[in-house]
Order: structure tokens, then C-alpha cells, then sequence
């Protein structure tokens, strides 16, 4: 064969190739979907996403002083809430973690691309609840994966895979199941379920020098020393829950606001009839969730996943308020009744013995993002897993009850998304071109742990809140460095966030008759900073593209990205934890609240930028994660042979507060506990029966690994809440099952709910 | 000074908690001359926590015998970086590489003016059972150990003055070690 030939040859089989690859880059070309375009009707999508990793990661969020997970005490979860009008689109998303990153949020925004969801980075709120009972290794940001940020740091990318492609999954099926609801919500306020903790640095928010305090802050300095001179108890103890509003100063120094969002749906006839329970409740209330100790060695959601599974317990049941106002939409709990609030949670079945009186269609979906929570803590007895499940429940059903009682709902108006991404690095903080640190820093005072969270690093000096630098040092002034003698690398802290204001007009007939609105901000707030951004934001509220701003606001803390704390200037100087937790420095609060300012004045007026600096709004950088070098963390998936164990033993006893019943077996593969279809625990009727009562998507099951004589063995216990109203599940004849790959069950039980009768074990 | 004073104390802590100390013999050929000698090195890797990886220093002192030549102690610094074994679930074995450079203690020298600087390796092998990741869980406070076995060898050039006034005294040796190792669970 010529040369010439052979030359054809190779083009020809080179056209073909090429042609197929090009009909290969034609189907990889992805089809974006639109949103239903329905005019100003409001549409909304739901889901859940189960993000309870396997055993043996550690815990974060109190450092070298947390553990290692050795066990499940309430799985942990995203609660997807997909919100759509006229063709715009946002996705609001609570995840049971300390906090979100901006790993994470890249995968999920990337997966949504992939498969042609119009979900951009701009319109994915991640919104942490910060439980400190949920797994570390997935922050790109050095520090957070670094020494001292958990017991065995690392950043594993199987680690936030797990929880993009969890937050993902549920976000096409949220998407996919976009339906005609109606929207209404309450802003009410909530006092006495916090204190704050860090009352003397907030007292000094007025001391000469300060920054110019708003309203808001004025008043709220007001009413905390107003209440200082009333009561004589002791600040923040903890020690009692006030039966009246008798709150000690730190106890008002919150911000106490409870935001509920609830969606109905519409009837066929697009009305809103509120004729059965809610599709999905978003409530926001700001609290440190850290009813349970430091010394906590389970996967848990702590305060905020109690109550979000009371509120949907709760609310399962509702029914239309008797007596209510034609076209209202209140609801009623029937908490005379036999109310399912005061039942056990189990999702699978109601509370025995109680028949609802309408269909529900399942559970409803209940979320709870952190509002104001920097310098506020739970004002429990003490902290521990009863105590947390208590405080839980409260703020559950005070959920619960905000959501029925809201009377007008809307299946029209109006959504909006404004989201800007900032740089803190030199972030400008007013409009004379101040500007804040250059690079984000730690304080020595933060490795001691807050107040309720005290680590071991106290025994340093240094380490203790409090501790600061003689003299003001360079930008930080007077906060001394956490780290050794070297300058912070460039990804040691995160560098970029962003701030959102989400606006949700309701309307009649076209005309705008309320607004709520999310303020998302990726840090954790204290309560002045807080009221700061609210006295901001305020000022500025004016009918039209900011009606409702001044009455109607959310702040969210924890949203894409997690800067830590943002202290006042005067609360920064005490270098208290959240001061020393402030990482670009003093001027961080002015910074926050100068931005959302400029933020609603491009609102207001939009195609114009008011602040020098400020990128386009919902301007997405196109940052990309630098984490450090991956290790793993991710036990591996196990393969094992199935096993049956009939009849096991069970024991009912006392432990860690709680009366409970419990059964122990040889240990499963670690990796079992991120699968329930893998395993799972349930409580089963009667002594064949397969009806299942309860399980572990409730709050009554905890799963503990141990070691007994050399041997790890896996105890699976039932805890029951026993409240002070009867609980059905009393007298009832049970049995703790485990399925999934394996399937054993104890032996039958009757319930004994005494607290008092001794304890006891099955027979042989 | 308060910061340098915490700073120093930080880094000494780190350095010292996954620290290991070698006790060994080995043999090899220098030059033509067989040599044995007897060590003691300690060394630690830098890079909490738990310090299973990360740069390595560290210092040695030898006894040694050289065939025809004499015995004296010398003594010499590493520096490097190593991996493993890992104390929970991982690895049971793991490597170190480094460079080292020493000189002679004079105390019984004979002969001839000897300094080195060379490369060196070893692969540990863990004899300590490995432990629950959840042992931190209670463990909060204690030092942990492990014993470890360690093969070592080391290629080192030796140069100053002697007889042919050059650099050209190469020494191939290798030999074991029992390694006892110190970790902490605080850090």
C-alpha cells in the first residue's frame, strides 16, 4: 500500500473517531431544566436527606476536647426546602453539622450543574445547625483540619462527598417534586430558652469610644440592665427556666426571635385552605445547641434535632382550629387530647391509641436554622443528653405551635435571592475606605473553649477567656495568636463568604400584602452584632423591594462558609471566646453590618452600587476549594455475611439520666451506621408482631459501641420519652429489633415506665 | 516574650510527644574495615497531631569498632521525614528516610579525623497492638507507648584529615534496633 493510502487511511479512521467524539460531547451536553414558570404562584419541593456518616470519625466543634464518634444517638439530617415563584428559585437547607463549608457547597453546586438543575451557588443557602455531635474532616479551610481542631483531624474528601451527595440527592428530589403550595409565616418572640454568655463583654457595647450603637442595640443594652436591677438571680445560671417573665439580664440580652415559614399545600382550586397538616415547616430560632457535654461520644443533632422531630411529631396531627375565621389558616394541636406532642417521636407510626382525625400524608418536614446564637447558650440545668432531648422538646413544640397559629397563608407572590459574595481579607467596613485585617487570625483565648465547652488547654494561661496582649498589636490589637511564630498560611482560614438577603413577598391580587426575609450570614453572630445588621438593615426597610425588612427579618447564622465569630469592637477587646474567635479582627460587626447596608441599598435601587468594592449582585467568584493533603478517616465499607441472633437479652436500667432498654451484640462494620438500609433499629409490637412502633429516625434510639473484657460489642438502647403526661407506649408487650443485613431481635418486654421500680433483666 | 515563651513550649510539647528512642546494634564495611557499632537515637516527627508522619529530627550517638583502626563514640543529628506505623487502625509498619551528618567525640579517638554526612533509612514495624481510634475517647491524659522493631541502614561519606587527606571513606552499614516510642492523646 502507498504511502498516500496509508495516510488516507489513518484521516478516515481519524474522522470517524472524531466524529464519534463529537457525538459523544453532544450527549454529555447538559440540558438545563427550567422551573415551572406559574406567574406569581408560589411552588415548593421538600426533602430529606440522611447524612449520618459511619463510626470513628471525630467530632467537631469543641476542638482537641471533643471525641471520636463511637455511636449514634439521633441521626443527623438535612431538611431540604425548595421555594420557587415566577421562575426564580432558592433552596434552604438546615444540615445537622457544627458548620457548613465551602467544600461542600462547591460539590453540591457542581453535582447541580452536572445534572442541568438551575441551582447556582447563589441559590444554595447551607445552613449549619451546630450541633457539636456531627463529624469533621470536610473543611477545606486549613485550620479547621488542622491540630487542635478535633480529636483526629485530617480533611477526608470521602467525608464531604457523603454529605454534598446527601444535601444533592435531596435537592433532585425536591426539585423533582416542586409543587402549588401556600405560604405563610409568624415572627414571634421566644425568651427564657437562652442566656448569654458572654454578658460582661456585652455590657461594655456602650462604653465611651465604642462605635455608634442603633436603636435596636440601645434598647436591647436597655432592657438587659433594666432586668439586672429586678431580679436578684444569678446571670446565666442555668438553674431555673423562669415560669414568668422574670429573665435576669443575660437572660434578655438575646436575641429571642422565633421565625416559622410553613407551607401548605394549595387545594386543587389553588386556595389555601389549611384542611390538613403542613407540607414542611423552616423555623429559625438562634441558640447554641449544646445541651450535650464536650464529653459526648455519639453522632447526635443535640437540642435543635429533638425539637425538630417533636415540631413534626407534633404537628402531624394538626387539625383546623375549631371555631377559626373563614379563610384563616390556624391549625389546632389538640393538645387536650391525646396529643401526639406528648408522645414518643418514632416517624413510623403515630402515638399508639391516638387516631388522627384527617389523613396526613407522612411526617411533615420540620427544619431549624441557628438565628443569633454567638454569645447565647441553652439555659439547661445541665448539660447532658436528657437534658438536651428536654430543652428540645420545648422549643419543638413552641415551634409547633407558632406554626399552626398562623392564620393568613398565601399561594401567591413574590421570591427574591440577593446574595453577595465578599472578600474579608481588607473587607472594607465603612465608606470612608477602612478596612479590616488583611489576614484572618485565631486567639490564644479560643483554645480554652467556650463556656460550655471548656477544654483541657485551660491548664495554658494563656489559653483561658480573657487572656490578652498588654499592649494593642498591630490590626488584631489586642488579640495574641494562636500559632507557632510563623505567618498563617493563605488557606489557613476562609477568605471568602457571602451574605444573602432572601425576600418572600406574599400577595393578593398583585398587591403585596406582607414579606419575610432571611439575612444568611456565614458566621456565627453575637447577639449586639446581631442587632446591629437588624439596625442596618432597618433603616432602609421602605415599601416595595425591601417591604418587611424592619419587622420581618431572619437573621441565619452558619450560611455557606464559616468565618466563626463576629464580636463587636467592644466585646472583641475582652478577648472572651468570641472575641478571640473573631478572626479578621475588631471591626467585624461594623463590616458585616456596612455590607448588608449596601446590599439593601442595591435592593432598593437596583442597577446601581452604592459602596465602593462590592461585586454585582448574585455574582458568583468562581473560588474553588483548597483543602489541605487528604488522609483517610472513612472506615471502608465492609462486606459481611448475613447473621440472625433470635432473642436476645434485654435490660432495663438507668444510664446517662435516662431510663431505657437496651440489648448488646457483637460489633457490625462501622460503616453500617451511614446505611439504613444496612441497619437500622426499631422497636416491634407485641411478641411476633412486625409492626413497628418506633425506630432510629426518631430521637429514642441510641446505638454505642464498647469495649467489654477485649470484646467490641454494639449496645442498641431504646429511650423512650416519659414526659408527664401518660405515654401510650406504657404497659405496652415490645421488643428492640436491629435489621437491615442483619436481623435480631430481643426478647418481649412490657414497658414499666415507673422511674422508680428497680432495675431488671430479661429472664433465661 | 509571652508569646515566644508559649510558642516554645507549644513546639517542645510537639516534639517531644512522638518521640522515640532506638536502641540498637549494626555492622557494616568502611573504607574496607569492618566496623560494629552500638546506637542510641531519638528522634521525633514534627506534624500533629498523633505525630505518625511529618518531617523527622532527630539525634544519634554511636559506639563504634573499626577493624585495624580503633573505637570511639560519635554523635550526629537527622533530618528528614517519615511515615508510619500508624498506633490505630493503619499501617502496622512504616518508613523513615533522612539525611545525617556527625562528628567524632574525641573522648577514646584513635587515629584518624573523621566526619561524615550521609542518607539513612529504617521501616519500624509496630510490636504494640494497634488500638481503637475510640481509645481516645477515654485515653485523655496518659502518655501512650509502643515498642516498634527497627531495621536501619546508612550510607555515609567520611572526610577530614588522615592519611590519604580526601573524602573518600564510604560506609555501608546496617543493623536493628527496638524502638520505644512516646505518644500523647492530648495532642
Amino acid at each position: 500500500m502507498t504511502m498516500w493510502r496509508w495516510l488516507s487511511a489513518i484521516l478516515a479512521m481519524l474522522g470517524i473517531g472524531l466524529t464519534g467524539c463529537g457525538e459523544q460531547l453532544q450527549q454529555q451536553k447538559v440540558l438545563v431544566l427550567p422551573v415551572r414558570n406559574m406567574g406569581d404562584t408560589f411552588l415548593a419541593g421538600t426533602a430529606l436527606a440522611d447524612i449520618t456518616p459511619p463510626l470513628h470519625l471525630a467530632l467537631f466543634g469543641h476542638g482537641p476536647e471533643g471525641r471520636v464518634a463511637a455511636g449514634v444517638r439521633s441521626r443527623l439530617r438535612c431538611q431540604v426546602f425548595l421555594l420557587a415563584s415566577k421562575g426564580e428559585l432558592v433552596a434552604l437547607v438546615p444540615c445537622d453539622l457544627q458548620s457548613p463549608s465551602f467544600a461542600i457547597k462547591f460539590e453540591v453546586a457542581k453535582r447541580m450543574k452536572q445534572l442541568g438543575i438551575p441551582l447556582t451557588a447563589d441559590r444554595i443557602f447551607l445552613m449549619a445547625t451546630h450541633t457539636h455531635g456531627a463529624p469533621a474532616h470536610y473543611f477545606d479551610a486549613h485550620h479547621y483540619s488542622g491540630p487542635f481542631s478535633s480529636p483526629i483531624p485530617g480533611y477526608d474528601p470521602a467525608v464531604t462527598a457523603l454529605i454534598a451527595n446527601g444535601v444533592a440527592d435531596a435537592l433532585v428530589d425536591a426539585f423533582g417534586t416542586l409543587d402549588r403550595v401556600c405560604l405563610g409565616f409568624s415572627v414571634s418572640q421566644l425568651p427564657g430558652l437562652t442566656f448569654n454568655r458572654a454578658y460582661t463583654a456585652f455590657l461594655r457595647n456602650d462604653r465611651g469610644g465604642a462605635p455608634t450603637l442603633s436603636r435596636e442595640q440601645l434598647e436591647l443594652l436597655k432592657r438587659a440592665r433594666d432586668a439586672d436591677s429586678r431580679s436578684a438571680g444569678q446571670p446565666g445560671a442555668g438553674d431555673r427556666i423562669p415560669a414568668q417573665l422574670e429573665l435576669s439580664g443575660p437572660e434578655v440580652a438575646v436575641d429571642s426571635q422565633l421565625t416559622v415559614l410553613r407551607i401548605d399545600r394549595q387545594t386543587a382550586a389553588g386556595q389555601c385552605t389549611a384542611n390538613e397538616p403542613p407540607v414542611g415547616v423552616l423555623a429559625v430560632y438562634g441558640m447554641h445547641p449544646t445541651g450535650a457535654p464536650n464529653t459526648n461520644d455519639l453522632y447526635h443533632g443535640d437540642i435543635f434535632g429533638f425539637a425538630t422531630r417533636t415540631a413534626s411529631t407534633c404537628l402531624r396531627g394538626a387539625i383546623p382550629a375549631p371555631g377559626r375565621d373563614e379563610g384563616s389558616t390556624e391549625l389546632s394541636l389538640d393538645e387536650d387530647g391525646q396529643a401526639p406532642c406528648n408522645a414518643f417521636d418514632g416517624p413510623a407510626q403515630p402515638s399508639p391509641g391516638y387516631q388522627p382525625r384527617l389523613t396526613s400524608n407522612g411526617p411533615v418536614l420540620v427544619g431549624l436554622a441557628n438565628g443569633v446564637e454567638g454569645d447565647v447558650s441553652p439555659n439547661v440545668h445541665n448539660q447532658s443528653m436528657p437534658a438536651a432531648r428536654q430543652m428540645g422538646r420545648r422549643l419543638g413544640i413552641e415551634i409547633a405551635r407558632a406554626a399552626a397559629r398562623i392564620e393568613v397563608m398565601s399561594p401567591t407572590g413574590r421570591l427574591g435571592h440577593f446574595y453577595r459574595e465578599l472578600d474579608f481579607r481588607s473587607g472594607r467596613y465603612d465608606a470612608n475606605g477602612n478596612q479590616l485585617c488583611k489576614v484572618g487570625d485565631l486567639g490564644m483565648a479560643s483554645a480554652g473553649g467556650a463556656h460550655d465547652g471548656p477544654t483541657r488547654v485551660r491548664i495554658i494561661p494563656a489559653a483561658n477567656p480573657g487572656f490578652r496582649l498588654n499592649e494593642p498589636s498591630g490590626c488584631h490589637t489586642f488579640k495574641m495568636p494562636l500559632r507557632f511564630l510563623n505567618s498563617p498560611s493563605p488557606y489557613a482560614f476562609p477568605t471568602v463568604g457571602p451574605i444573602a438577603l432572601v425576600r418572600l413577598l406574599l400577595t393578593t391580587d398583585g398587591t403585596v400584602t406582607d414579606g419575610l426575609w432571611f439575612g444568611t450570614i456565614p458566621a456565627e453572630v453575637t447577639t449586639m452584632t446581631g442587632f446591629g445588621i437588624r439596625g442596618a438593615l432597618g433603616r432602609l426597610a421602605a415599601s416595595g423591594p425591601t417591604h418587611g425588612l424592619d419587622k420581618n427579618l431572619a437573621l441565619v447564622g452558619l450560611t455557606n462558609q464559616y468565618f466563626q465569630y463576629v464580636a463587636t469592637a467592644p466585646e472583641y477587646e475582652f478577648q472572651l471566646y468570641e472575641g478571640a474567635s473573631t478572626l479578621y479582627g475588631p471591626h467585624s460587626a461594623e463590616f458585616l453590618a456596612y455590607q448588608f447596608e449596601c446590599l439593601a441599598r442595591d435592593i432598593n435601587d437596583p442597577g446601581q452600587q452604592h459602596c465602593k468594592g462590592t461585586s454585582p449582585i448574585n455574582a458568583v467568584w468562581g473560588e474553588v476549594p483548597h483543602p489541605p493533603e487528604a488522609v483517610q478517616r472513612m472506615p471502608p465499607d465492609e462486606e459481611a455475611a448475613p447473621l440472625i441472633l433470635q432473642h436476645l437479652d434485654w435490660r432495663r436500667n438507668h444510664r446517662g439520666g435516662a431510663l431505657g432498654w437496651e440489648i448488646e451484640f457483637e460489633s457490625l462494620p462501622l460503616a453500617f451506621s451511614k446505611d439504613r438500609a444496612l441497619f437500622r433499629m426499631q422497636l416491634l409490637a407485641g411478641d411476633t408482631d412486625r409492626e413497628v412502633l418506633d425506630d432510629d429516625r426518631g430521637s429514642s434510639f441510641e446505638l454505642h459501641e464498647f469495649v467489654r473484657d477485649e470484646q467490641t460489642l454494639w449496645r442498641v438502647r431504646w429511650i423512650p420519652y416519659l414526659g408527664p403526661d401518660k405515654n401510650p407506649i406504657c404497659n405496652r408487650r415490645v421488643r428492640i429489633a436491629v435489621d437491615g443485613r442483619y436481623h435480631f431481635e430481643s426478647k418481649p418486654f412490657s414497658v414499666n415506665c415507673d422511674p422508680r421500680a428497680p432495675e431488671a433483666e430479661a429472664t433465661p | 516574650m509571652r508569646r515566644l515563651h508559649f510558642t516554645g513550649a507549644l513546639v517542645s510539647a510537639a516534639a517531644l510527644l512522638g518521640c522515640g528512642t532506638d536502641l540498637g546494634l549494626g555492622a557494616g564495611a568502611k573504607h574496607g574495615h569492618a566496623v560494629a557499632l552500638g546506637r542510641l537515637a531519638v528522634a521525633t516527627k514534627l506534624n500533629l497531631p498523633l505525630n505518625d508522619r511529618g518531617v523527622l529530627i532527630g539525634t544519634n550517638l554511636e559506639s563504634r569498632s573499626e577493624e585495624n583502626v580503633g573505637s570511639r563514640w560519635s554523635t550526629g543529628i537527622m533530618l528528614g521525614y517519615g511515615d508510619g506505623p500508624s498506633q490505630f487502625v493503619g499501617r502496622r509498619w512504616g518508613y523513615e528516610i533522612y539525611a545525617e551528618a556527625g562528628v567524632p567525640l574525641r573522648t577514646t579517638y584513635r587515629g584518624f579525623d573523621d566526619a561524615y554526612v550521609g542518607v539513612g533509612g529504617s521501616l519500624p514495624l509496630s510490636l504494640t497492638g494497634s488500638r481503637a481510634v475510640t481509645d481516645l475517647n477515654r485515653s485523655t491524659w496518659l502518655l501512650k507507648r509502643s515498642i516498634e522493631l527497627v531495621p536501619f541502614g546508612h550510607a555515609r561519606g567520611y572526610f577530614g584529615d588522615d592519611e590519604s587527606n580526601g573524602w573518600n571513606r564510604m560506609e555501608y552499614a546496617g543493623g536493628l534496633a527496638f524502638r520505644f516510642r512516646v505518644m500523647s492523646d492530648i495532642l
